[in-house]
């Protein structure tokens, strides 16, 4: 009957939103059992390069820097939303080095992240010619600088 | 539906199961470590070798190995591919990439067409081989007597590897194997030249390696060029000036010809002026009186100025009251006894006075003081001490009121000693029938004895 149809659908849709709403729940990761020290240092040796390259000598100092984080762990998840997040007028930034090799130093270093992250945005993609850095990408990328400053800073403290 | 979710679910599990990471080829485990041996292959990575591009070169252990089929492959830690390949080269594989993710373990993998024959994990950044040094160059300082050793290495630059160790060695060229070792950080060292032989031949190189506490880790690098340099023949006895050594050899016998006088002339010379002995006063006076006269009867001895009238002092009087006692004290006919009462020889030029004033203003006008602020015609004058020889009287100095006198005064006037004046001196009217001082004249004046006098006298 179509009562019974309909309580299908809907009780296959009510289904589905909440498998989302539990994957949401596992994708937030909480980074309080991170090794910070190598963190710290994967950042100071290969990320923070790949950041200064990617602004291309623009600095930093003439974005204003409006986020902010006030541990350890609330900087690395400040970094990775805005690492792999996609602002309006701004690419992705999940396919540059700087990325791939936070997302790695993650995966490495913080017991318990999706190594299928890992997996995904290593595999080989048809690459498209990268987008133009946008005024957009450089304020971001501005920001990301900013936290993991701010990361570093939080472990002198210690 | 639940029961085909389940069994949707089950089937990717164990999906998931089967294409994970593989460990439970037991059987295989013997079969795996031989291979593991016979194709042991050693890697070392050099990181931004050629700008951005990094390289990763492999060679098998065993020389003999035919590797004519053989490939290696490397998958993981990669930027945006998951494998890549080496390219081969006689007996050495290796790979230029940009995209060593440099995070992470990669694994590198011996492979024989499509099979893989044996695998070995390996992390890019802890087997670097950072490159050689190169550009060295030895420079002697004279003045410091050292060598300044300085090289260049392509990782100033660089943007990863960065801090490096170098390792110095430097030998005598005709000595083999004598290597001496210098650890550095920094590109520039100084080598003493006394630690070194004199005009010999020396040769020197670097190499360097990652330093052990930063995040890259790996090998040495390959050594530097060799440089050759020699040292200077010192020449240490021959170069000293003989300016300088005149200069201090005699500089050495002047200061023992100093030292040598110094010791012999001491108690003769020096030590009087530096330390001269002060005098006994009574002994100086009496060789000063002793060597002008010698018929001069000079002596402190109280015994011989028994037949001297010597009164004693006790103070001084107002002015008002010794005026009027003066014109008392002075009457035209002046009396033994008035005069015997005068203390210290005062007497009136124009009588004997009953008593006797000597006024402080006069005393001091005649006073040595006088003599002493440069009044001359007032030092003209000198008191003759008591007893008088009767010589003295006529071929002696001419005396005026018991003054011994210089001849330049006699032809002046000579003003009475103490004229009646404010301040008066009391005398002490004792000592009764004793004589007046015969030195004395009739005037009020009273002798005294100063040793500018007598130093005058000479």
């Amino acid at each position: 009957t179509f009562s019974d149809v309909l309580l299908f659908v809907l009780s296959d849709f009510f289904r589905k939103i909440f498998i989302l709403q539990l994957a949401g729940l596992v994708l937030t990761y909480n980074f309080t059992d991170c090794d910070f020290e190598k963190i710290k240092q994967k950042y100071q040796k290969t990320i923070y390069n790949d950041l200064k390259e990617y602004m291309n000598g623009a600095k930093s100092t003439q974005f204003n820097s409006t986020v902010s984080c006030n541990n350890k762990s609330d900087c690395l998840a400040e970094i990775e939303r805005l690492t792999f997040s996609a602002p309006r007028g701004c690419a992705p930034l999940a396919r540059e080095a700087f990325a791939l090799r936070t997302r790695a130093t993650f995966a490495l270093q913080c017991p318990g992240y999706s190594r299928t992250q890992t997996n995904n945005t290593q595999a080989a993609k048809k690459t498209k010619e990268r987008e133009i850095t946008t005024k957009k990408c450089l304020e971001q990328v501005s920001q990301l600088l900013g936290l993991w400053g701010r990361f570093c800073r939080t472990l002198w403290k210690r | 539906m639940t029961i085909l979710g389940t069994a949707f679910g089950m089937v990717f599990y164990l999906l998931q199961v089967v294409s994970g990471e593989s460990g439970y080829a037991q059987n295989g485990d013997l079969e795996d470590a031989e291979l593991d041996d016979y194709y042991s292959f050693s890697c070392y990575s050099q990181l931004e070798v050629n700008r951005s591009h990094h390289s990763l070169t492999c060679t098998f252990d065993d020389p003999d190995i035919n590797s004519t089929n053989l490939e290696l492959e490397i998958c993981g830690a990669l930027l945006e591919i998951n494998c890549l390949n080496f390219t081969k080269l006689q007996e050495v594989y290796y790979i230029k990439t940009k995209k060593f993710l440099l995070i992470g373990d990669s694994e590198i993998c011996v492979k024989l067409g499509e099979k893989s024959i044996t695998c070995k994990k390996m992390n890019i950044v802890k087997i670097v081989k950072p490159e050689a040094p190169f550009n060295i160059s030895v420079v002697y300082r004279e003045g410091a007597n050292d060598f300044v050793v300085t090289f260049n290495t392509s990782h100033l630059q660089k943007k990863y590897v960065k801090n490096l160790m170098h390792d110095v060695a430097y030998r005598q060229e005709k000595v083999e194997n004598n290597w001496m070792h210098v650890n550095l950080s920094s590109t520039k060292l100084t080598l003493l030249q006394r630690k070194l032989q004199d005009d010999a031949m020396y040769e020197i190189k670097v190499r360097s390696i990652p330093y052990s506490s930063d995040y890259f880790e790996g090998f040495w690098s390959e050594w530097s060029p060799s440089y050759h340099f020699r040292t200077p023949e010192t020449k240490r006895a021959e170069e000293t000036d003989p300016v300088l050594l005149t200069i201090s050899i005699s500089s050495f016998f002047s200061v023992a010809v100093l030292v040598i006088l110094a010791c012999v002339l001491w108690k003769r010379r020096i030590k009087p002026i530096v330390w001269p002995s002060l005098p006994d006063h009574k002994k100086t006076l009496e060789q000063l009186c002793k060597k002008p006269r010698k018929n001069l009867n000079v002596s402190f001895n109280p015994e011989s100025f028994l037949d001297c009238q010597i009164h004693k002092v006790d103070g001084i009087q107002s002015q008002d009251e010794m005026e009027g006692f003066l014109q008392e004290a002075f009457p035209p006919q002046p009396e033994e006894s008035e005069k015997q009462r005068l203390g210290g020889g005062v007497q009136d030029p124009n009588g004997s006075p009953e008593h006797t004033v000597i006024t402080p203003e006069t005393f001091r006008r005649e006073s040595p003081l006088e003599c002493l602020a440069g009044n001359g015609s007032a030092c003209d004058a000198t008191i003759l001490p008591c007893p008088r020889s009767p010589e003295s009287d006529e071929n002696g100095p001419h005396v005026y009121q018991g003054l011994l006198l210089n001849p330049g005064t006699t032809n002046n006037i000579l003003p009475p000693l103490f004229p009646l004046q404010s301040g008066i001196l009391t005398l002490n009217p004792i000592a009764q029938g004793q004589p007046i001082l015969t030195s004395l004249g009739p005037s009020p004046e009273e002798a005294y004895v100063t040793m500018s006098s007598f130093y005058q006298n000479q």
